[in-house]
C-alpha cells in the first residue's frame, strides 16, 4: 500500500508541529506541514490521503480552503481543526463536505488520531474494493470467459468485442447452459461502464404480481407489503448495465411498461410520482426464438425491434467440434486447481465418449460431468468408463423425429460438418463414406454450408 | 512544578510523551514563534491594523492552552475578538502590554528551568 500522506495546515507553527510530530510516530503516515491556505492548495498535486486544517488561516478561511481542495479532488477527506466551539461552523463545513470538525482542546490528539485511523481504514477498503472488481474484470475478460476456437464460438467472441465497445442493446440467444449470463457478464466488464454494476434480473424466477416493483421499485405504502421505499433494478443499475434473463418468460402488461421506461429513458416507482432518469445499458437473453414469440403474439414487435440491439446467437456445444475437448481439459484443470488435486488428463476412450455425446446441457453439462469423472477417477487419467451421462436427452429426440432414412443421413452429415467446421475430408473419413457423398449432397441443395 | 510557575506543561506531556529533549525541542518553539508574534502584534496595532491583531491573537491562542498559561487564556481570547470586530479597541494597548509581560516572564522561567539556547 502507499505511505498514507497527510497535509497539516496550521498557522501556528508549534501547534502545527506538534500535530507534525504526534501524527508521525506512526510509520505508516507521511506527514507534511503548511502554515498557509496557499501552500497547501498549490501541494495538492501531491495527492494527500487527508488533509487536518485549521478553520482560521491569515490568508485565506478554511471554508475556502476546504472548496478549494473539493474543487480539485473531493476525494480527499479533509479534518477542520479549530480554535472555535461553534455548532453552526461545525454543521456547515460538515455539510460542504468536511469530513470531521474537532475543536483545539487537550483531547486534540486523540480525536484526531483517532480520525486519521478511521479514514485510514475507510480508503484500504476502498482499495480493497476497487482491487475485487479489477479482479472480476480479469475474471471476464473474453479470452478467460471464452474457451473455444469453433467457427460459430470466434463469431459470438468478435460480437462480443463488439457489443463491449459500444453501448447497444445486446439479445443474447441459446441454448440453456451455453453461457448467457457469463457473455452478458463478460460484455459489461470489458465495457465503459464496468466500475458501475451489472445487475441481473432473471425475469422468469419473479412472480407475475411482483415483477414491476422488482424492476421499477415502489414507494412506502403503494400496496399491502410495502412497508418502506424500495429502488427497483433499473435504478440499481443506473450507470452500469441490467441483464434480463429470459425475456420470453415477460408477460405482455410488463412488456408495455418496459417499453415504455427504455423508450423514454426513465422510471417512476410503483406508487410514486417522481421520475427517475436513466442511464442503464440493456443486455436481454432467451433460450426462445423471439421471432417465433412474436409470431405466435406472445411477444410484441415493437419491444422486440426496440430490444434486438446486436443480436449474438450462442452455438450450443454439440456444434463447437472439438471445443468439447478443449472446455472439458480447462474444467478438469480448474477442478483439480481448487481442490488441491494432482493435474488430470482425458485418456483416447474418455475423448470418443465426450466428442459423441450431444450435451442437451450444453457447456454446463460438460463442467459437471467432466468434474463428476475427476472425482471418480482411481489414476491420474480419466477413461471412458468414469465418464456417466445424466441425460440422454439429445439422442431421444433425435429418434424419437421419425425422419426419413434420407433425412436422417442428412441431419447426421450437417451435425458432424458442423463439429468438424466443415472439413470435408474430415467428415467423410469419420462417417466412413465417401467425400463424394458429401460433395453430392451439398450440390443437390440437401445440406449446407 | 511549584505553583508559582506561569505555565504547566501537562497538557504538552500528554500529546507528545515524556521525551525530555522533544520537550525542550517544542518549548524552544514557543519562546522562538511568540516572540515573533508579539513583535507583530505590536506592529499591528501601531497600525490600527485590528483585525490583523485578532488573527495573531487567534494564532497564539492555540500555543497558550497547550503551554497552559492559565492567566492569559482569557485576555488572549478577548484581544482576538476586540481586535476581529474592531471593538473597544481603545483596551487594546493595555492587553497586549499585559500579554508581552506575561509571555516575557514565561521565558525566563522557561530558560532557567530548561537551560534553553
Amino acid at each position: 500500500m502507499h505511505p498514507f500522506k497527510i497535509f497539516i495546515v496550521e498557522d501556528d507553527r508549534l501547534y502545527g508541529e506538534l500535530l507534525t510530530f504526534n501524527l508521525s510516530l506512526n510509520p505508516d503516515y507521511e506527514v507534511e506541514l503548511f502554515t498557509c491556505g496557499a501552500d497547501c492548495v498549490s501541494n495538492l498535486y501531491k495527492n494527500p490521503s487527508a488533509i487536518s486544517l485549521d478553520y482560521s488561516l491569515p490568508d485565506m478561511s478554511g471554508l475556502e480552503v476546504l472548496e478549494r481542495i473539493k474543487k480539485y479532488n473531493s476525494e480527499i477527506p479533509v479534518v477542520i481543526v479549530s480554535g472555535q466551539e461553534d455548532v453552526r461552523t461545525a454543521v456547515h463545513l460538515l455539510k460542504q463536505g468536511a469530513y470531521d470538525y474537532i475543536v483545539k482542546d487537550e483531547d486534540t490528539k486523540d480525536r484526531l488520531w483517532n480520525s486519521m485511523k478511521n479514514i485510514r481504514e475507510n480508503l484500504q477498503l476502498k482499495m480493497e474494493i476497487i482491487e475485487l472488481k479489477e479482479e472480476i474484470g480479469k475474471k471476464y475478460e473474453f479470452n478467460s470467459i471464452i474457451k473455444g476456437k469453433s467457427n460459430a464460438i470466434m463469431k459470438a467472441f468478435k460480437l462480443m468485442e463488439k457489443a463491449a465497445n459500444t453501448n447497444i442493446t445486446v439479445s443474447i440467444t441459446g441454448e440453456t447452459g451455453t453461457g448467457k449470463e457469463l457473455v452478458a457478464k463478460a460484455i459489461h466488464y470489458n465495457s465503459s461502464r464496468s466500475k458501475k454494476p451489472i445487475v441481473t434480473v432473471n425475469v422468469s424466477a419473479i412472480p407475475k404480481e411482483l415483477i414491476e416493483s422488482e424492476m421499477f421499485g415502489h414507494e412506502k405504502g403503494s400496496f399491502t407489503g410495502a412497508t418502506s421505499r424500495r429502488i427497483g433494478k433499473f435504478e440499481e443499475a443506473n450507470k452500469g448495465t441490467i441483464f434480463l434473463d429470459e425475456i420470453a418468460e415477460m408477460d405482455l402488461n410488463m412488456q408495455t411498461k418496459l417499453l415504455r421506461v427504455l423508450q423514454e429513458k426513465e422510471v417512476t416507482r410503483v406508487g410514486g410520482n417522481q421520475i427517475v432518469k436513466l442511464d442503464v445499458r440493456v443486455i436481454v437473453a432467451t433460450h426462445k426464438n423471439l421471432t417465433e414469440e412474436v409470431r405466435k403474439g406472445n411477444f410484441r414487435e415493437d419491444l422486440y425491434y426496440r430490444l434486438l440491439g446486436l443480436p449474438i446467437e450462442l452455438p450450443p456445444l454439440r456444434e463447437r467440434g472439438n471445443d468439447i475437448l478443449l472446455l472439458a481439459k480447462h474444467f478438469i484443470d480448474e477442478f483439480c486447481k481448487e481442490n488441491k488435486m494432482e493435474k488430470l488428463t482425458l485418456s483416447a476412450s474418455a475423448h470418443e465418449k465426450l466428442m459423441k455425446y450431444p450435451f442437451p446441457g450444453n457447456v454446463r453439462e460438460l463442467k459437471a460431468i467432466v468434474e463428476l469423472a475427476a472425482v471418480m477417477t482411481n489414476t491420474n487419467t480419466i477413461d471412458a468408463e468414469d465418464i456417466t451421462f445424466s441425460s440422454a436427452k439429445g439422442m431421444t429426440d433425435f429418434l424419437l423425429e421419425e425422419n426419413t432414412l434420407r433425412s436422417y443421413i442428412q441431419k447426421i452429415i450437417k451435425h458432424y460438418l458442423q463439429k468438424y467446421d466443415n472439413n470435408i475430408v474430415l467428415v467423410a473419413e469419420k462417417l466412413d463414406i465417401g467425400k463424394s457423398t458429401i460433395y453430392r449432397m451439398l450440390k443437390n441443395g440437401e445440406i449446407e454450408i | 512544578m511549584s505553583n508559582d510557575k506561569l505555565y504547566n506543561l501537562s497538557n504538552l506531556y500528554n500529546m507528545i510523551g515524556e521525551d525530555k529533549d522533544v520537550i525542550i525541542e517544542f518549548v524552544q518553539l514557543f519562546v522562538d514563534t511568540s516572540v515573533q508574534t508579539l513583535a507583530e502584534m505590536q506592529n499591528a496595532l501601531s497600525e490600527n491594523d485590528f483585525i490583523n491583531v485578532g488573527s495573531l491573537a487567534h494564532k497564539l491562542k492555540s500555543s497558550i492552552d497547550l503551554m497552559g498559561i492559565e492567566c492569559l487564556k482569557s485576555d488572549i481570547r478577548t484581544i482576538e475578538r476586540f481586535g476581529k470586530e474592531k471593538i473597544n479597541t481603545n483596551e487594546l494597548p493595555g492587553l497586549i502590554d499585559r500579554l508581552s509581560s506575561v509571555i516575557k516572564q514565561v521565558h525566563v522561567q522557561m530558560n532557567e528551568d530548561f537551560n534553553l539556547s
